[in-house]
């Protein structure tokens, strides 16, 4: 039988779980926390390229870390000022500095093609959580009224089970799909 | 009930790091596997948690307010201690999808004491938010490992098994957690 445990999507998710849980609440903090994934992703990639061959493994990595949170820092200051933003899940801008998703283009064999490609269903992943959640959990979206009146049809999606239950959601959903793809294509060849 | 309790009932439950704050949940997800490993690797988990978490605190009551931006780094470093002390005793060993182990615990290491800094804590209610959220930590992490092994043994479709249904199972922990915000 296949593996249908670790699609894409799946290891996707795992990589991004504390950003795509904690920052999509509000689709600008949701964009705010993929800015600082996509910025640390491609510099820590470029840097851990020019420092593999100089640095050893006890260096390079605190190395890629400070210079990861110091980007993250930059946006997590910028975000406060710039964007309307809850206090609550701003600080989750700067966690996500530390997230796997963020180092995986210097994991060992990843190619930039797999790593744009994480990045990229990353990117997807995390806007629709914010635009899902966010009308859903605050009745608002990017800080505009949704509903009008002040509405908020489901506020346990703006807090955590309402992340976990629609993350759980996400992956039964692409489990779905890849279990139906691969139906499909052994009927073919049986065909 | 007395301040200091419901402090640290507050912090196992209505602010518990793993299943409300999201903090530990990468870490929880990937490692909480066997119930008996789990018991004893958590305490060590635990340990260096906690004190991540109170030595993050005592660096943001030293550290003059000029300075205030070098306490990322100042987290990131006690969160590189206490990974190097969890690897002597034998934990986050090897690589997890071509990354070093280690990265799953930054999350809770440099996260942790970056949301207590948001609280401006005395000192007693930084050692409870410490050993509270450490605990915190420990209960997820044994109930993951706990909820893993029904996981394993249960007949679900496979379309269900492991990550989903331990998330739809975080989800409702979340719920009764949070629904303890009366204390």
């Amino acid at each position: 039988m296949m593996d249908i445990r670790m699609n894409p999507t799946e290891r996707t998710v795992l990589l991004g779980l504390l950003p795509l849980l904690g920052a999509s609440g509000q689709l600008s903090v949701g964009v705010s926390a993929l800015l600082t994934c996509v910025v640390i992703g491609v510099v820590t990639r470029l840097l851990n390229k020019a420092t593999v061959n100089t640095l050893s493994e006890a260096m390079r990595w605190p190395l890629l870390f400070a210079v990861g949170l110091a980007i993250a820092f930059v946006v997590y200051a910028l975000a406060g000022f710039v964007l309307p933003v809850s206090d609550r899940i701003l600080p989750y801008v700067l966690i996500s500095g530390v997230s796997p998703i963020c180092y995986y283009g210097c994991a060992q064999q990843v190619s930039t093609k797999e790593f744009g490609a994480v990045l990229g269903r990353f990117a997807a992943l995390i806007l629709a959580f914010g635009v899902i959640r966010e009308p859903l959990g605050r009745g608002t979206l990017a800080g505009f009224e949704v509903f009008g009146g002040g509405d908020v049809p489901m506020s346990l999606m703006s807090i955590a089970p309402g992340a976990f239950v629609l993350t759980g959601a996400v992956l039964v959903l692409f489990r779905a799909l890849q279990m139906k793809a691969a139906a499909e294509s052994e009927g073919v060849s049986e065909r | 009930m007395s301040d200091i309790l419901i402090g640290f009932l507050e912090r196992i439950l209505t602010q518990n790091i793993v299943i409300v704050s999201l903090l530990g949940v990468t870490l929880v997800t990937v490692e909480a596997r066997g119930i008996s490993r789990c018991v004893r690797s958590g305490l060590k988990y635990m340990l260096v948690i906690a004190l991540s978490a109170f030595f993050g605190w005592a660096a943001q009551a030293v550290v003059p307010s000029s300075l205030e931006f070098l306490l990322v780094w100042i987290f990131l470093l006690f969160a590189l201690i206490g990974i190097r002390i969890l690897s002597s005793w034998g934990e986050l060993q090897g690589e997890w999808m071509g990354l070093p182990r280690f990265v799953l615990a930054l999350g809770v290491l440099v996260g942790y004491p970056v949301l207590l800094w948001q609280e401006s804590l005395s000192f007693e209610n930084a050692i409870l938010a410490s050993v509270g959220g450490a605990l915190a930590f420990y209960l997820a992490f044994v109930g993951s490992a706990a909820l893993r092994e029904q996981i394993e043994l249960s007949e679900a479709h496979p379309i269900l098994k492991y990550t989903p249904v331990l998330l739809f199972s975080f989800g409702v922990l979340a719920l009764g957690f949070v629904g303890f915000r009366f204390l």
